[in-house]
C-alpha cells in the first residue's frame, strides 16, 4: 500500500518537474509573413446602406401591418342580422335552436 | 513600455509595439498551448494564431484586463478548440475505418507526448499523469494545467478563466482529489 502511495506522489510530483520549453526566435517574422499573406478583408460599401435599406422596409412592412389591424378594428363590427345580409343567409332559419 | 501606452501603440498598429508585445510574451504564450497539446510544431502554430488574433481583435479590447491576461486568454480557448477538432477528426477516421472507407485510424493526438520540457527519467509517469489530466472535465484540466504547467497562481487564472479565486481553489482542489483517485486506480490495476 505504501508503496502505491509512493507511486501516486511520483507520478503526482512529475507535472511540477516538467520546463519551460523557449520558443522559436523565429516566432515574430513568421507571423508577420502569416499577417501578410491573409487576404485582406473585402469592404463594400455599400453593404451597409444595404443593411440599413432592409431594417426600413422591414420598419415599413410592420407599421403598415400594425396601421392595418387597428383601421380594422376601429370599424364597427356587423350585426348577427347584417351578417346574415351581407352573405345572403337572410332567409334560412336556424335548425339548431339551444 | 507601459500598458496603456503599448495598447494605444497596438490599436494604431505600430509594428514596433507588435514586435515588442511578440517578444514579450511569445515563450509564455508558446508554453501553455504546448501544455494543452504537447507537440512543438502544433503549439508553435497555435501560438502564431493566438498573437494574429491579438492583432486583429485589438480594438475591441477594452483594456480592462492585463494585454497578458487576454493573450492566455485566447490560448486557452485555441487550445481547447484545436484539442476538440482533433477529437472529432479522430472520430470520424474511427467511423470510415468501421465502414471500411479508411484502411486505418490516423494517429492523430496519440498518447505517446512531445514536451521537450519533460525530463527523460520523468517521461513515464509524466505521459501517464497527461493521460490522466486529460481524462479530467474541461474546466479543472484548464485551471489544474494552467497552475502546474504555466505556474499561474491562483489570482491569474481567475482572471483568464474569468471566474472567482475560490472556485479555482475549488476546480484545482477537485482535479487533485481526482487524479489521485485515478492513479490509485491504475497502480491498483497495475500490480
Amino acid at each position: 500500500m505504501k508503496n502505491i502511495e509512493e507511486e501516486i506522489f511520483k507520478t503526482l510530483e512529475s507535472i511540477d518537474k516538467i520546463q519551460p520549453v523557449p520558443s522559436n526566435p523565429f516566432l515574430y517574422a513568421k507571423i508577420k509573413n502569416r499577417i501578410n499573406q491573409r487576404p485582406l478583408p473585402i469592404i463594400m460599401p455599400w453593404m451597409s446602406y444595404a443593411k440599413l435599406a432592409v431594417c426600413m422596409l422591414i420598419v415599413g412592412f410592420n407599421m403598415v401591418t400594425i396601421s392595418k389591424i387597428y383601421i380594422s378594428n376601429s370599424q364597427p363590427t356587423m350585426t348577427k342580422e347584417e351578417l346574415g345580409n351581407y352573405l345572403g343567409l337572410s332567409g334560412i332559419q336556424n335548425v339548431y335552436e339551444p | 513600455m507601459i500598458e496603456p501606452e503599448l495598447l494605444e501603440k497596438l490599436k494604431n498598429a505600430d509594428e514596433a509595439a507588435f514586435r515588442f508585445l511578440v517578444e514579450k510574451y511569445q515563450d509564455k504564450v508558446f508554453n501553455t498551448c504546448l501544455g494543452f497539446l504537447r507537440n512543438v510544431e502544433e503549439a508553435e502554430d497555435l501560438a502564431q494564431e493566438v498573437f494574429i488574433e491579438l492583432y486583429e481583435s485589438i480594438h475591441s479590447f477594452r483594456g480592462e484586463a492585463k494585454v497578458s491576461t487576454f493573450l492566455y486568454r485566447i490560448a486557452v480557448t485555441k487550445s481547447l478548440d484545436y484539442l476538440r477538432k482533433q477529437k472529432r477528426q479522430k472520430r470520424l477516421s474511427f467511423v470510415l475505418s468501421l465502414f471500411g472507407l479508411e484502411d486505418q485510424i490516423q494517429s492523430v493526438g496519440s498518447i505517446e507526448t512531445d514536451h521537450p520540457g519533460v525530463l527523460l527519467e520523468n517521461k513515464e509517469r509524466t505521459n501517464l499523469m497527461f493521460s490522466k489530466i486529460d481524462e479530467l472535465p474541461e474546466r479543472q484540466r484548464v485551471a489544474f494545467s494552467l497552475h502546474k504547467i504555466d505556474g499561474l497562481s491562483y489570482q491569474e487564472i481567475a482572471e483568464v478563466m474569468e471566474l472567482s479565486i475560490s472556485s479555482i481553489e475549488s476546480l484545482i482542489f477537485r482535479a487533485k482529489q481526482s487524479l489521485q483517485k485515478k492513479l490509485k486506480q491504475y497502480y491498483e490495476t497495475e500490480k
